[in-house]
């Protein structure tokens, strides 16, 4: 590195004697490795529980594995060619998942929204509004599982008994087919919290002066919200649909903790079926192809959603 | 594996700091040498012995299993017993993530359809040689139990508690008995008998949804195939290669279960509905809004322990009159039921030591059997039920011995879990009325059927 390029600091030390150089305890060569040093602890770890797994799971992708025994066997693409035509229940599990991401992801990111900007407005304890409604982000699920199977008892649940003070029959929402799935999206509105701290941010992020041109310039609540802060909240948004389509298509806590995958099926969900066939079939190379597999259509959806944000997100 | 030292000290009191740093330096390097022989030497020089005991004896039982542990302890003073009960949450993940993860604990409680699966993948230590050395005489144990510890002609394991007892017997509430106008002393005997019983028993809301359960019944996996042996059918052929339960009588059964539930309970949604209701305790029949359940053995210590106060009785599990080849039959092993494991790779001090723990709680006297007569539910070993103690304690004991004589051990194959998740999947289209339960059962034992040929087709 020349000279020139060296902070005074540097320049001080190159320009020393040899003597005074053994003095300096740190030199400038050792000193850009320092950040390595710094970020050890993370990249170790990442190395080592992310990285490693990962690419473990490309491996056993292609293998017999059964987690228990010590040796597994080649199989080439057998845990894909199965996946795809010999597993009744693999197409099952990407319809149910395919499903309840196509209606939870807009509806969370739609509901976050609306939730930030109704507690953006200058109320009244807004702060403990706030926090109300952040609360349920870090309430455990397994808590939160609880909560819900009482509100969709189908004889005793408040949901139904609701409902039925409008007039309407009560709704097997957790023993019927046709209303499991919905029931499970419906309870994923139970987090929106999180999302909407961070649309919450964003809005504050908004200046406010050009509300003040738009007031100046006769502009109702509604123009200001399509013209003003929807444009300008588009990167949070892009952020947040991005953060609601990877942990959607890894919905795994509700269906296994309130339906077991029932009824017949319904809420069977990719990940609840890669679960059940990695620890109760022992079939973890089978598995890791469909972990695998997962990977690579989220990463595409990824890059999709990346591409097409060009159009649409707005970053002012 | 973890082994104990005993602790020394090097320093004596005539020693000098110049010869405790030699003596330093030269441990060092002699350790440095060493080193590779350290396991070995630990283990033939320490006579102390760590075993981390995983279990799932939970809800009451810890205290008594301390107490065993005490006990052997005392005997076996070179031998530490750690008690690990377990949760129930994720359990699947949690054993096999602990046997593959390297560091598994000594001893583990598993299911027999676990034992099995971990036999065939090699996981865990055939133990015929420590039974023909402490001269475990395996004709102690009923049958039923005894037969599923078996893989490929090896013994994996020891039986406690009782895998016995689980399809065989169901409870009923004499007082909702009496108050349906039944006779608590004449119990139902056949489906026919059951099915009058759940017509007098069963209480409905204006509604339709269902405020006492007569009769325990679901269109559910499990359920069929307890019902399906009393019919005379069965699960697989003899040598574990066909599948049988698509037989008349397994259509049969299938058949009569659904109607059971229409005729008694509207639809098995409704069925649903009242087991997912969440109600304040979890178990129906303590609460006396479910007056027959069939449920296994340990209800003698769930009752004892929470509602002692419950007039209640036992009785066989009913079949079907209108064939002549049935009768009352209670099946071993079908999901429940427990043996004790060992991995493979323990230093052979620790794995001996554990062996000596699996046959405290499996076959002595003071393990196993007391432990079973704290909870008044029958043990696996014919002897320990044999005491004048479990007639006293329990007014019921004839006729949990007579179930138990009488069980016999459905087949397990590693498969298992597999089988019977096709098997689920199937007789719940069932119970849904998508498909009849011929259609159901037919391709559920033809999926089955694949599975276990690809099983058997890999084995070979």
């Amino acid at each position: 590195m020349s000279s020139r390029t060296l902070p005074a600091e540097g320049r001080a030390t190159e320009g020393a004697t040899a003597s005074s150089t053994t003095r300096v305890p740190l030199t400038w060569r050792m000193r850009k490795y320092l950040g390595y040093v710094f970020i050890a602890p993370w990249l170790v770890a990442f190395l080592a529980f992310d990285l490693f797994p990962t690419a473990s799971a490309f491996y056993y992708s292609f293998t017999d594995w059964n987690v228990i025994a010590k040796q597994s066997n080649w199989v080439g693409f057998e845990n894909y060619r199965e996946m795809f035509t010999g597993d009744r229940l693999y197409w099952k599990s990407v319809n149910n998942t395919l499903y309840y991401v196509a209606i939870s992801v807009p509806l969370g990111v739609v509901a976050g929204f609306v939730l930030a900007l109704l507690l953006n407005t200058k109320v009244r304890f807004q702060g403990l509004f706030r926090t109300m409604f952040y609360l349920p982000a870090v309430v455990p699920t397994v808590a939160a599982t609880m909560v819900w199977l009482w509100i969709f008892d189908t004889n005793n649940g408040i949901l139904n008994w609701a409902l039925g003070v409008v007039g309407v029959d009560p709704i097997r929402w957790l023993t019927s087919p046709d209303h499991s799935k919905n029931a499970l999206i419906i309870m994923s509105l139970w987090s929106i919290g999180g999302g909407m701290v961070i649309y919450l941010a964003g809005l504050q992020n908004i200046p406010q002066d050009l509300y003040e041109a738009a007031d100046v310039d006769g502009a109702s609540g509604w123009s200001k919200l399509v013209n003003i802060t929807i444009p300008l909240m588009t990167p949070t948004i892009f952020f947040n649909l991005l953060l609601g389509l990877i942990g959607s298509f890894q919905v795994f806590n509700a269906a296994f903790i309130m339906t077991g995958g029932g009824p017949v099926n319904s809420t069977r969900f990719y990940m609840l079926h890669l679960y059940e066939k990695a620890f109760q079939d022992s079939q973890m190379g089978y598995a890791c192809a469909m972990a695998v597999l997962l990977f690579l259509v989220v990463l595409a959806i990824t890059i999709f959603v990346n591409w097409t944000s060009k159009r649409w997100v707005f970053y002012g | 594996m973890t082994t104990r030292k005993p602790s020394r000290s090097l320093r004596s009191p005539a020693a000098s700091r110049r010869t405790l740093l030699k003596a330093g330096a030269g441990a060092v390097a002699a350790g440095g040498m060493m080193a590779p022989f350290a396991v070995r030497i630990a283990s033939s020089q320490d006579s102390a012995v760590t075993i981390r005991y995983w279990n799932w004896w939970d809800v009451g039982r810890t205290a008594l299993m301390d107490e065993i542990i005490a006990g052997f302890q005392t005997e076996f003073p070179d031998i530490t017993v750690e008690n690990v009960p377990q949760t129930w949450d994720r359990r699947d993940e949690v054993v096999t993530t602990a046997l593959a993860g390297g560091d598994p604990p000594e001893v583990l409680m598993a299911t027999r359809q676990e034992i099995v699966r971990f036999a065939d993948s090699g996981a865990i230590v055939p133990i015929d040689a420590y039974v023909e050395a402490e001269g475990i005489d395996l004709s102690a144990y009923y049958e039923s139990e005894i037969a599923s510890m078996w893989w490929e002609d090896q013994l994996y394991a020891l039986p406690m508690p009782t895998a016995g007892g689980e399809t065989g017997l169901y409870f009923y509430n004499t007082r909702l008995f009496e108050e349906a106008g039944l006779d608590p002393e004449t119990p139902p005997e056949t489906w026919d008998d059951l099915d009058a019983a759940a017509a007098a028993l069963t209480v409905l809301s204006s509604d339709g949804a269902i405020e006492q359960m007569g009769v325990q019944m679901s269109v559910s996996h499990l359920m069929f195939l307890a019902q399906l042996y009393c019919n005379n059918g069965t699960l697989y052929s003899d040598d574990l290669r066909t599948v049988t339960f698509n037989s008349a009588e397994g259509v049969e059964t299938l058949q009569w279960m659904l109607d059971f539930v229409k005729r008694h309970y509207g639809s098995q949604q409704a069925v649903l509905d009242w087991e997912n209701a969440i109600q304040e305790g979890e178990d129906r029949f303590h609460q006396e809004r479910l007056a027959v359940q069939f449920q296994n053995v340990s209800q003698f210590f769930h009752i004892k322990n929470n509602v002692p106060d419950l007039p209640y009785s036992v009785h066989f599990r009913p079949y079907n009159g209108n064939n002549a080849d049935a009768k009352s039959q209670g099946v071993a092993a079908m999901s429940f039921g427990w043996g004790y494991i060992i991995p493979v790779g323990l230093d052979p001090a620790v794995e001996e030591a554990a062996f000596k723990f699996v046959k405290r709680i499996t076959y002595d006297e003071a393990g196993a059997c007391w432990f079973m007569t704290q909870q008044e539910r029958p043990s696996p070993l014919i002897a320990c039920n044999e005491s004048p103690e479990f007639a006293e304690a329990n007014p019921h004991w004839d006729k949990v011995q007579q179930v138990l004589e009488n069980d016999i051990s459905v087949g397990v194959v590693p498969v298992q879990g597999e089988i019977f998740s096709t098997l689920m999947d199937y007789v719940d289209l069932v119970g849904f009325e998508e498909m009849s339960p011929e259609e159901g059962l037919n391709t559920a034992a033809e999926e089955a059927q694949g599975i276990l040929d690809d099983f058997w087709a890999s084995s070979s």
